[in-house]
Order: structure tokens, then sequence, then C-alpha cells
């Protein structure tokens, strides 16, 4: 049997949104078993059809039924407080169409910015939604809670102890259900398949009852499994699918996780992923080793807030148990504060005691983001503001045939709704687009993300974009039209009669302008130069055959004694590089390494065989010069520091620029051998030969400023970099290492005869199982495979850039135009008068361009003045990185614009007939 | 008590479920009508109807076990009451004797 297919995720989502609870879960049932009868008879693409179809039909019946079941009668004078005639209607939204299509320019400009503003905060919303959110998609999962300690001389690093579970289990009442879990990494054998590491929880019983989820077969772990450290795992529903096609009978069977046989106990139901985004947990056991060291177990606590119980009360128990904890264990306990916070806030670490305010300011972002829109509705209104105007007569012959304010303004407000409602819709599809991209990313980057982050278009996304739809349509509609439909508009009924009415222009729409030109010259001219940098960066070549590259990050798991582990927060085992004995973990990853890299070699499919160790703490560098005689030290660099293997180099094709690459000699007794890349050299010796040059490393001992200093280095060897990127150029530095003394975790590459490598993978995973059940291959990947999905990363971003950018163009040009434009236009009758009274037209001209110029003048000196200031504050930006040329471009289309819109209608003002402007005045 | 007649669709819901038989859910009456009928008809109707009949106490339901070929949902089995084969019964009778007397071809009329 195999695992069921899912109808469409959205479509499910809605669906749920509106039927009523009592039928919800029984309707939901009923569609999926007929969606897989349908994928199974059909396919795929028609079930997703028809779910959508019943999906909008069960939508629609069930909104009809809500309101005949409560009596809705639409019909009254007042609807909602509204008077009737001032709800917008059909023929409003009829005439709004016809005023997008009648104005294709502007609508085409509009749209299109507000669709990028929407999609925008909608991807923004949707990212913090998820890292803000505190309800779990668990029975009452907004009750569930993680207790940290906070340390008081390290900001961000929180832990808890056994000793810690232990006391807060007994002791605390407002929390119940206290447990714990801690996470590593184990190979998974099952027959049929080459072994591979998957993550393993080590979770108390009580994890099980806490999270009020029963078994959809067997049972959960149980106290006896903790005490008697059983050799017993349950499974999520997807792993039974996956690895055990879905067979009734698993409870029971035997499966081995690393070099240890397990007996599956029970399967949890489909979604149950807890604690982030997993599907085996073991019994968290501890040896009497364990507890007599229980400050050094570090684990993730967990709990449920009791009936009644607030945050704000677990915290105040927590404190008195913590008080209690210090008073009894001073030295491990006195600089330690206990907290609690809701379980979501605690794995993105939001809500740190060390870190307040960090919600606050996640929601401060969300609200700056927001505004952006608001910024790009303003610009659209000054648009919609200047076509309003050239409808100033239309709003006064209503109003005179007795149209209310209200009806009129309703009417611009559905107008500037149906405009921002589309730019909803096509901003919702591309923000769904990028946050389909950007979900499938972090899943591939981070391994997995949390279960009840999903960054689909949620009922709760959608609303926002509907919110931003009709805050910006307030916007962009209700503010033209009060100022359109004011006092002004018995003053333009007055002037009908003869002369035409029209809206008055101020200091205001002067200020407009300069304020357009100024934010789209400061603004643009480093969106052209990012965008230019990433897209040219994208369709960088790998710069070696990286399709004939199998890569993996080489570890091996712990044993199940050790508990101790680096990051506490959430505690995860396969992280830790060691604070208690390492068990003669090293002796054996050693041997089985250097074993493993001797039977990949002797692979007739294979190449070569190499390693790295990427050590991604930057450390600090001394270096020496030649022209120093006495060789001292005279500065301090950087530098990225990478172990690799004898024959690295000649494996990826990375030529020698000068001297020798490291041979198997160089990294015995003593190594003092180093290669740099051409980068590192360009950076920290300038155009000086760097071979021959020495360097050492320096390290800070403590905060007091003490240093080690290690023995001198080298530089024997300048080779051309891997992947070397023009975008975020990496100074490198490659010291020797000997394959058979490695400490994980070791970055593999096997470089196989064919290409594409895929075909070796399998057979690589089956190697190294051989040689040591506990050995894993994390993250296996053909080379090219990355490359091309860190290009793509880079192309979405630079698109996103590019669609942002030109956005801001359109709208900036054509709001400078449209605004001056409009300027010329309401003098045209002066330009007419001043012709008929004789003046030279050059002169006139001149007075025009003069105003105009003055206005964009102004707008080019303040845009100019930010960007280099913003560029030089920032150390990046078009000027500092020698492109000046966006500014200027940005510069001169802006201005060319602005005189374009004034050429116009100052054309027509001087062809006017002398009569003619005196008989409009 | 309610002394309303049953709707034409109403009634083929409560048929579909006296023809199944047995443990009687969503998917198989809906099935059964449009085998009976011929003619496709609305899931989300009769779903709305099977609540409705319920309210006014004709069918009555009982949750199953969570089933892991739906992903772990339950079905919500029905069953028709006595109360609802009476009302089926007056239905049947009240077009019964709206018949009597008629051709039942209806030759002749046109």
């Amino acid at each position: 049997m195999t695992r069921p297919p899912e109808p469409p995720g959205l479509a499910r989502r809605l669906l749920a949104r509106a039927l009523t609870e009592d039928v919800r879960e029984h309707i939901d049932g009923d569609l999926c078993e007929l969606y897989a009868r349908r994928c199974a008879r059909d396919g795929t693409a028609s079930a997703r059809t028809w779910y959508w179809r019943e999906t909008a039909s069960f939508s629609a019946r069930f909104f009809v039924e809500r309101l005949r079941t409560r009596g809705h009668t639409p019909g009254n004078r007042r609807v909602g407080g509204f008077r009737r005639d001032a709800m917008p209607s059909v023929l409003d939204a009829r005439l709004a169409l016809r005023m997008l299509v009648k104005y294709p320019g502007l609508s085409l400009i509009s749209v299109t910015g507000m669709a990028v503003a929407i999609a925008i905060g909608v991807v923004v919303f949707s990212v913090s939604a998820a890292m803000i959110e505190t309800r779990l998609p668990l029975p009452d999962g907004d009750r569930l809670v993680a207790m940290t300690n906070a340390l008081g001389t390290e900001p961000g690093q929180n832990r808890a102890s056994l000793r810690d579970y232990a006391a807060w289990r007994s002791e605390l009442t407002s929390v119940r259900d206290v447990a714990a879990f801690a996470t590593t990494r184990r190979n998974l054998v099952v027959p049929g398949t080459a072994p591979a590491p998957v993550r393993i929880v080590r979770l108390s019983a009580s994890g099980f009852s806490m999270t009020r989820t029963a078994p959809l077969l067997g049972r959960t772990l149980v106290d006896d499994d903790e005490r008697n450290d059983a050799r017993v795992v349950v499974i999520g529903f997807e792993e039974w699918q996956r690895h055990f096609a879905a067979s009734p009978d698993i409870v029971g069977r035997q499966m081995r996780l690393g070099s240890e046989p397990y007996t599956i106990v029970g399967v949890m139901p489909e979604g149950f992923r807890f604690p982030v985004d997993d599907g085996y947990w073991i019994p968290l056991a501890f040896t009497p080793m364990d507890r007599a060291r229980s400050d050094a177990i570090s684990l993730t606590i967990v709990g449920r807030l009791a009936d009644g119980a607030t945050l704000q009360s677990a915290q105040a128990e927590l404190a008195t148990v913590g008080a209690r904890t210090a008073a009894a264990h001073p030295g491990a306990h006195e600089r330690l504060r206990p907290w609690v916070r809701s379980y979501t806030r605690a794995f993105f670490d939001i809500d740190n005691p060390e870190n307040p305010g960090s919600v606050a300011k996640a929601q401060l972002f969300r609200l700056f983001i927001s505004l952006l829109l608001v910024v790009v509705a303003v610009n659209v209104a000054s648009l919609v503001y200047a076509r309003t105007a050239t409808r100033a007569g239309e709003i006064a012959v209503r109003t005179a045939l007795g149209a209310s304010r209200a009806r009129i303004v309703t009417q611009l407000f559905a107008e500037a709704l149906v405009l921002c409602g589309t730019a909803s819709v096509i901003g919702l599809a591309v923000a769904g687009t990028v946050l389909a991209k950007l979900q499938e990313t972090a899943e591939r980057r981070l391994g997995e993300l949390p279960f009840w982050v999903d960054l689909g278009l949620s009922p709760a996304v959608i609303t926002y974009a509907l919110v931003l739809a009709i805050v910006g349509a307030a916007i962009v509609g209700v503010v033209p039209a009060l100022t359109a439909t004011g006092r002004r508009v018995r003053a333009n009924l007055q002037q009908l009669s003869g002369h035409g009415a029209h809206m008055q222009l101020g200091r205001a729409w002067t200020a407009l302008i300069i304020a357009q030109v100024s934010v789209a010259v400061a603004v643009l001219p480093f969106a052209v130069h990012f965008t230019e940098e990433v897209l040219a960066e994208s369709t960088r070549d790998a710069g070696y055959p990286a399709g004939e590259f199998l890569e993996a990050s080489l570890v091996m798991e712990r044993a199940d004694g050790a508990l101790t582990c680096g990051r506490i927060g959430f505690c995860d085992q396969s992280s830790d590089t060691g604070v208690v004995e390492r068990l003669g973990l090293d002796q054996r990853f050693h041997a089985g390494a250097a074993e493993l890299i001797r039977r990949i070699e002797s692979d007739p499919a294979v190449a070569g065989v190499t390693v790295r160790i990427r050590d991604n703490e930057r450390i600090e560098v001394e270096r020496v010069t030649s022209s120093d005689a006495d060789k001292r030290p005279i500065s301090l660099v950087r530098g990225r520091v990478e172990r690799v293997a004898a024959g690295f180099f000649a494996l990826y094709g990375m030529p020698m620029l000068a001297g020798r690459a490291l041979v198997p000699g160089d990294a015995h007794g003593g190594a003092t051998a180093v290669v740099v890349n051409q980068v590192f050299a360009e950076i920290h010796f300038g155009t000086e030969v760097a071979l021959g040059r020495r360097l050492r490393f320096v390290r800070e001992r403590d905060g007091a400023g003490d240093v080690d200093r290690g023995p001198w280095l080298e530089i024997i060897g300048i080779v051309r970099d891997l992947e070397s990127s023009a975008y975020e150029p990496v100074g490198r530095m490659y010291l020797p290492t000997d394959v058979t003394q490695l400490s994980p975790p070791v970055a593999l590459a096997v470089r196989t005869r064919a290409s594409p490598a895929a075909g070796f993978a399998p057979r690589l995973r089956e190697l190294a199982a051989d040689v040591d059940p506990a050995l894993q291959l994390q993250g296996l990947v053909i080379a090219a495979e990355r490359h091309r999905q860190s290009m793509q990363l880079l192309r979405w971003q630079g698109v996103v850039a590019a669609a942002a950018m030109v956005s801001v163009l359109l709208l900036s040009a054509a709001g400078i135009y449209a605004m001056m434009s409009f300027t010329v236009t309401r003098r045209r009758r002066e330009i007419g008068i001043r012709s008929a009274l004789g003046a030279d037209p050059t002169r006139v001209l001149r007075s025009i361009f003069a105003r105009a110029g003055a206005q964009i003048g102004a707008g080019l000196l303040v845009g100019v003045v930010g960007t280099v200031a913003v560029d030089r504050a920032t150390g990046s930006g078009p000027v500092h990185d020698g492109n000046p040329a966006a500014l200027l471009v940005v510069a001169a289309v802006m201005t060319a614009i602005g005189l374009l819109a004034a050429i116009g209608p100052a054309r027509r003002g001087l062809a006017i007939q002398p009569t003619e402007a005196l008989r409009e005045e | 008590m309610s002394h309303q007649g049953l709707g034409d669709f109403e009634q083929m819901v409560l048929l579909a479920i006296l023809h199944l038989r047995g443990e009687v859910y969503g998917v198989p009456i809906v099935d059964e009508i449009e085998r009976r009928t011929e003619r496709s008809v609305s899931r989300a109707a009769v779903y709305i109807t099977l609540r409705r009949l319920e309210e006014k106490g004709l069918v009555s339901s009982w949750m199953s076990e969570p089933i892991p070929e739906r992903g772990g949902k339950p079905r919500r089995y029905v069953r028709v009451e006595p109360r609802g084969v009476v009302m089926l019964r007056e239905s049947r009778e009240a077009v019964d004797r709206m018949w009597r007397g008629l051709d039942p071809r209806l030759e002749g009329i046109r």
C-alpha cells in the first residue's frame, strides 16, 4: 500500500475555512478518499481540478446555508451602518472596470506598482507570521511552552540541564506534562535501500501526553521504556508510508538505527512531526553516570500550561523554583535565570530574555514593509488625483443632479478597489510563487522546516493581502475623491457654466514633485547596481566539472550514552563537537574515514577522491613583509581557512598560479606549508609577490585582549580559486591535512569517471555503511546540482529586485510625468493670455521650464546627495563600487521625463488663440 | 415536530441510505443517487441535506475510528431513524393520492 495522494493544500485549507466544525472532518476525509480514487483513475492534474471545483461548490453552498440559517436579509435602508446608496454596487464595479480599460497606461503602471508592493508585503507577512506564530497544529497547541535558563554573561546562550528537568517536572504546577528531548542522527537501515542518516528524537514518555495526540497504530513511549532504556521506536505516519509501505502489521517489527536493532511499537497519525519535523522517537533514558553529572546533560525542556495558568504565572513559579535550585547548587545555577516562553517562539529564539522586544521588532518590521505599500499607494494616488482633477466637471454635474458626496466617493473608491483588487490578485500569485520557492529553498538548505511552518498562502495571508488592497484603495481612491468633492465642488459648479471646472494645486504639489524625483534618484541607482551584480553573478560557471562530483559531509554518529551537546536551545547531539569524553569516536572516525577513502579510490567508477575541512570561523592572521628587516608582524588580516588533502587542487582542476601544490609530506611533522588563493594574495599582499611570505594565526584567548600565536607558516603556492566569485570574493588559505587523522565533519568529494555522478551515490552509501554503520554521509549531492540551486537562488533574487526596480521606475516616471504635465496644463490659460498680450514665446517658454527645471533640479539635488551619503556611510553602492553610471542614468531619465512632460502642454499653450484664452478667462 | 413534508432531494437522500444499508456515509450516498437517477448531483447539497435531516431527527449519525487510508480522518456513518421512515411513507402516500385517477403515463395530456 502506498501513501494516499494529498489534495492541493490551499484548496484544502480554504475548504476547512468554509465548512462548519461539525462537518469539517468527515467531509475532508470523504473528499480525500475521492481525490485518491480520481488520482488513480484520471491522473493528478484532473483530480486537482476536480478538488478545486468541489472546494468552490462546498464553499458557496455552505456560505448560502449559513446565511439562510441566520436569517440574513439584505435590502435594508442602512446596511452595516452605511447608507444604502453609499454601498458599492455591481454598477460601480462595472464602471470601475471600464475606467481600468479606458486608461490602460495608468492602470498598467498602478497595478504593477501595487502588485509588487503587495507581493513584498505578503511574503514578509507570511515569513514573519511563521516565526512569531504561537500556535502549533496540535490540540490546544498554543499552550505548549519551552523552558530554558538564560545565562547572564553569555547573551543568546540558553541552557537547561537534566537537573532542571528533574526539578521542573516535580515542582511546577502551572506547567503540566513537563517533557524533555534531544535529537541525534543515525543511519536508517531498511532492506532494499542504501543506509541514509535520519534525525532521531530522544523523547521522554511525557512528551506524547503533552502533545495530546493518540497513536494511529500501537502505542507511544511509556515510562517503562525510559526506565529500562528499551530499544523501542515510535515512527511517524510518513515514515510508515515511505519505508514500510503502510504495512498494517508494522507494530512489533524490527528496524535498525545505526548498528542497533529497535522494535517498532507505534505509528503516529499524519501530520504529527513533533518536536520539529521528526518521524522517529526513541526513549530518553539516563544512565547513573548521567544522573551523577546532571548539570552537564543539556536538554530541551517543554511542557503544557496547566488549566488557568498563563505565561506570566508560569514564569513567576519557574523563577521561584529556579531560586531554590540556585540556593541548593550555587556553583552551577547562581547566574542562571529560568525562562518560559511559547514553544514556537523558543524555537526561533524569539522572546529571548537576552533579546527583549524581538516580537515587537518583527511586528515593527512587518509594519515597515506594509508602509512600502502606503508609499506606492500615495504615488498611485497622485496619478489618480491627476485623473480625478480632469473629471472635476463630471463630479460637479453629478452633484448638481443630486448625487450625494458619499455616492461619488463610493464610486471613486470602487474604481480604486477594482484597481487594487486586481493588483492584489496578481501580487498574491507572485507572492505564492516566491513563497513556494522560499519554502523549497529553506527545506533544502536547512534539511527540514518546523512542522508548523507553512509558507503557503494561508487564509490569514490572503486576508492580509485583501486588507492591503482595501488600505491601498482607501488611499488611492478616497483621498483624491474627498478632495474633488469638498468645498471646491460648489466653486467648480459655478465655473462649469462658462469655463469648465478644475481643481487647485498649491505648494504641496511642488513638494510632491520634488519628493518624487528625489526618492527615485536616491533609491533606483542602488536597485540597478544590486540587480546588475546579482544577475551577472547568477550566470557564473562552477569553474570545474561539477557534474562529475559527488559531495557530502562525513560524520560519525555518537554513542547513545553521550547526551551533552553544544547547541542548547533546541538540543542537537549531532552538532556536539565534544564537551565530555568522545568515547574513542575520534580513533574510530580516523580509521573509518581513511578506510572509506581507500575503498572509494579503488572503485573503478571513481576518478579520484579528496577531502576538505572547512573552518568557517574567521580568524586573525599576522603577516610579515620581506621589506621589513626584522620580520616583525605589521598588520592583522582576515582569512578563511580550509584544510585539504594533497591532490585536492588537481582533482578539482584548480591551476597553480605560482609555486607548488600541497603534497602528502606537507601534512606531517610540524606542517608549515600553506597555499592561498588569488583573492587572498591580492587582498593581503596587493601587487607584491605573496609567494614565500610568512603568516601565523592569532586567536584571542579571553576578553582581556591576550592572544595565542601559532607557528609561522610559509606560502608555498598561489592557486586560482574554486568557484571564484566577483560578487563576493573570499580570500582562502589552504592548509594540508592528513587523511588518516581526519576529524568530523569532513567535506568529502568524489569525482566519478562518468557524468552525472548521481549513479554512484547509492554505491557510495553502501561503501560507507560497509566500512562502519556509524559513518554517515549527510547532504549527499551532485556538485552541479548544488551549484545550479545556488545560481537559481541568485537569479530569483535578481528577478525580484528587477521587478521591484522596474515598478518603482515606472511609477516614478509616470508620477513625475503626470504631475509635471498637469502643472503646465494648469498654466495653459496663463500662457495663452501672455501670448495674446504680445509676450515673447521664448521668454514664456523659459519661465515655464525654469519652474519645471527648478522642481526637477531640487529633486535631483536631494536624491544625489542622499545616494552619495548612503553610499559613503555603508561603504557599498553604485558610486563606491565604481558604477556611478547607474546614478547618472537614473538622474538623466528623470530629468528627460520631467522636461518631456512640460514640452507638450507648453507648446499647446503657445498655440492657443488669444481670443480663446481670454474666453477661458 | 415540524409538519413540513419532505423535499424531493431529501427523499432521494433518505431512499439512497435505505438502499445502501449497513455502514453508509457521504461518498456512497452520492454515488447511489447518481447511479439510480442517472444524473449528477452536487456533493455539497447532499451533505447539507444530511445535516438538515439530522436536525429534523430523521437520520442519526456517528463517527468511525480514524482511517489511515483517508489521512487518518474518520467517516460519519448515517442511518434512517423510524421518524424518517414514517415521513418517507407519508410523502409517498401524498404523491400516490395526487396520482390517483390519472393515467400513469399521462397519455392524452399535453
